[in-house]
């Protein structure tokens, strides 16, 4: 179940949307294995900066490269294994609510099958597979769930098996969306301790986008500082000065007054 | 432009202003037909013959008010021979229908059509036809339809059904296409992001969010499948209608009362099962 983890490399990515530019001329690198948050005020380009390494979206200028390769080269049905082995956690969950954890699981490996394949997996799992996903929930802490609809499940049991869903993609690296934003500050506690946990244990490349400035500097070894969609501070925890991190947020409310 | 809408100084908003437009359109429509609330009363005659029928609500028939010819079976026994009938042709025809609207509704949905097939290629094409013959299916009531195709085919079950299937096919492939298109679609840009292909994405990111509606919707159209399909009794098709056009001509309204009520009866329990799996897909 070892996988290596994966590398990231935005080289000048500059992404654009007919009415605003989200990220501006981005330079960042992140190596197999990293520990990195993203942090900044809301509307910095967090999300976006997650789904451009997630190879969701090309950049309109500049390149992005996945474990070295450009994924503008790329075919749409490499462009699909790629993004297989990516596993991003929403920060809604994006959940089929009215079916069970066990199915919402196993669509993981939708990237790797036929449709017919998936189908049959999904619907009529084999007893490999179900055990397979019941280890994984019981791995994230909700294995009693296996069986049971999301639509009847608590908010931190669905992030759980969106949780699981990504694992069990067998991926590099994993992408989560504000991980912790709807989770009451014990639980946020949990999730981060669990995400860490899984990276190291698996050895997978870990991006997440924090508003929390505490926890990203608890369990995370990297920070990134997005403002209006511009990199403005990165680098190692500890290197990062308090008055850095204070001019991050303050430079928006100065902003926001003017 | 927009601000110079918000700042109007007229008294009435645009939906003010339809309402209103509405409004006088009924009256105009009222007055065309030159309806009049002496057109209520009824003809003369006409009260004496409700009164006897609605008389018979509360106390139906429960043997034929004539003797009938020797070997005919129990009034009752021909009323659920009826409602047996009229269950068979709905279903038979809400079944085709089914199929009809689950094709054309994909097809017509534009969540079916990757991003890149909706602007060229034959997505458009596709759509528009599908759209179009939905459009025929359902312009066409299901009457009509039993008209026409008694003409082409005679008095034959395939008559009843298919005269039933087009227009609820065309009726069920334009709500499923909206249902569908109206979905939440976050679950389908997660599968979307893990590698999922356009048609794992819409059949399993897509269509369970919007199944429980199309399910629902459906036993909706069975129940009027049902009631369709006693209609078309009065064309000849032995439904539970056959049963009452008779005895309405004969003026036995006992019998018409015991037929009512069993369609009545048939319409409750179609509600009650719809009900009941509707508690077990959708909950």
């Amino acid at each position: 179940m070892s996988t290596h983890g994966r590398s990231f490399d935005a080289r000048s990515a500059t992404l654009s949307f007919a009415d605003r530019v989200a990220l501006q001329s981005v330079s960042i690198s992140i190596q197999a294995g990293e520990r990195v948050a993203l942090v900044g005020p809301s509307g910095a380009g967090k999300t976006s900066l997650l789904r451009l390494l997630g190879a969701a979206v090309a950049p309109t200028q500049g390149t992005m490269l996945l474990d070295g390769r450009d994924l503008a080269q790329l075919t749409n049905q490499q462009l699909r294994t790629e993004r297989a082995r990516l596993g991003f956690v929403h920060q809604d969950y994006a959940l089929v609510p009215n079916m069970r954890a066990l199915q919402n699981v196993l669509m993981g490996r939708l990237g790797t099958q036929s449709v017919f394949a998936a189908v049959r997996s999904v619907f009529w799992p084999s007893a490999a597979e179900e055990s397979a996903v019941h280890a994984l929930l019981q791995r994230v802490g909700i294995g009693d769930r296996l069986y049971q609809r999301v639509d009847t499940l608590s908010g931190g049991e669905r992030q759980r098996v969106a949780i699981a869903r990504a694992l069990y993609q067998t991926p590099g690296a994993l992408l989560c969306d504000e991980p912790v934003a709807s989770v009451d500050p014990a639980r946020a506690r949990d999730v981060l301790a669990l995400l860490r946990d899984l990276s190291t244990e698996r050895g997978l490349t870990l991006v997440a986008s924090l508003h929390d400035l505490q926890l990203a500097q608890q369990y995370f070894d990297r920070l990134i500082g997005l403002r209006h969609g511009v990199v403005v501070l990165d680098g190692p925890v500890g290197s990062i000065s308090a008055q850095a991190l204070t001019d991050l947020y303050r430079m928006e409310a100065g902003e926001a007054l003017a | 432009m927009k601000r110079w809408l918000e700042r109007r100084n007229w008294p009435l908003g645009t939906r003010g202003a339809t309402v209103l437009a509405l409004l006088c359109l009924g009256a105009l429509c009222a007055w065309w037909l030159q309806l009049s609330p002496s057109g209520l009363l009824p003809r003369e005659g006409g009260v004496r013959l409700a009164g006897q029928f609605f008389a018979r609500a509360l106390t139906p028939a429960w043997d034929y008010e004539t003797p009938p010819p020797e070997g005919t079976p129990p009034l009752v026994m021909k009323a659920l021979e009826g409602a047996r009938r009229t269950v068979v042709f709905a279903a038979a025809g809400m079944s085709l229908a089914l199929v009809f609207g689950l094709v054309l509704g994909f097809l017509g949905s534009s969540a079916w059509w990757p991003q890149r097939m909706r602007t060229s290629g034959v997505g458009p094409v596709v759509w528009t036809i599908a759209r179009a013959i939905m459009v025929g299916m359902r312009s066409v009531h299901e009457l009509l339809w039993a008209v026409l195709f008694l003409a082409a085919f005679g008095l034959n079950s395939f008559t009843a059904v298919v005269a039933i299937a087009l227009p609820y096919g065309g009726t069920l492939a334009k709500i499923f296409s909206e249902m569908i298109d109206e979905a939440p679609r976050d679950s389908a840009g997660a599968l979307r992001q893990l590698g999922a292909n356009g048609t794992q994405t819409f059949l399993l990111g897509l269509l369970p969010r919007a199944l429980p509606d199309m399910w629902a919707y459906a036993f909706y159209r069975f129940e009027c499948a049902i009631r369709s399909s006693a209609v078309l009794g009065f064309f000849g098709f032995e439904t539970l209608g056959y049963a009452i056009k008779q005895s309405f001509e004969n003026l036995q309204y006992g019998e018409v009362w015991l037929y009512l009520w069993t369609l009545f009866g048939l319409v409750v329990l179609v509600e009650l099962w719809a009900a009941s799996a509707r508690r077990r897909f959708v909950a």
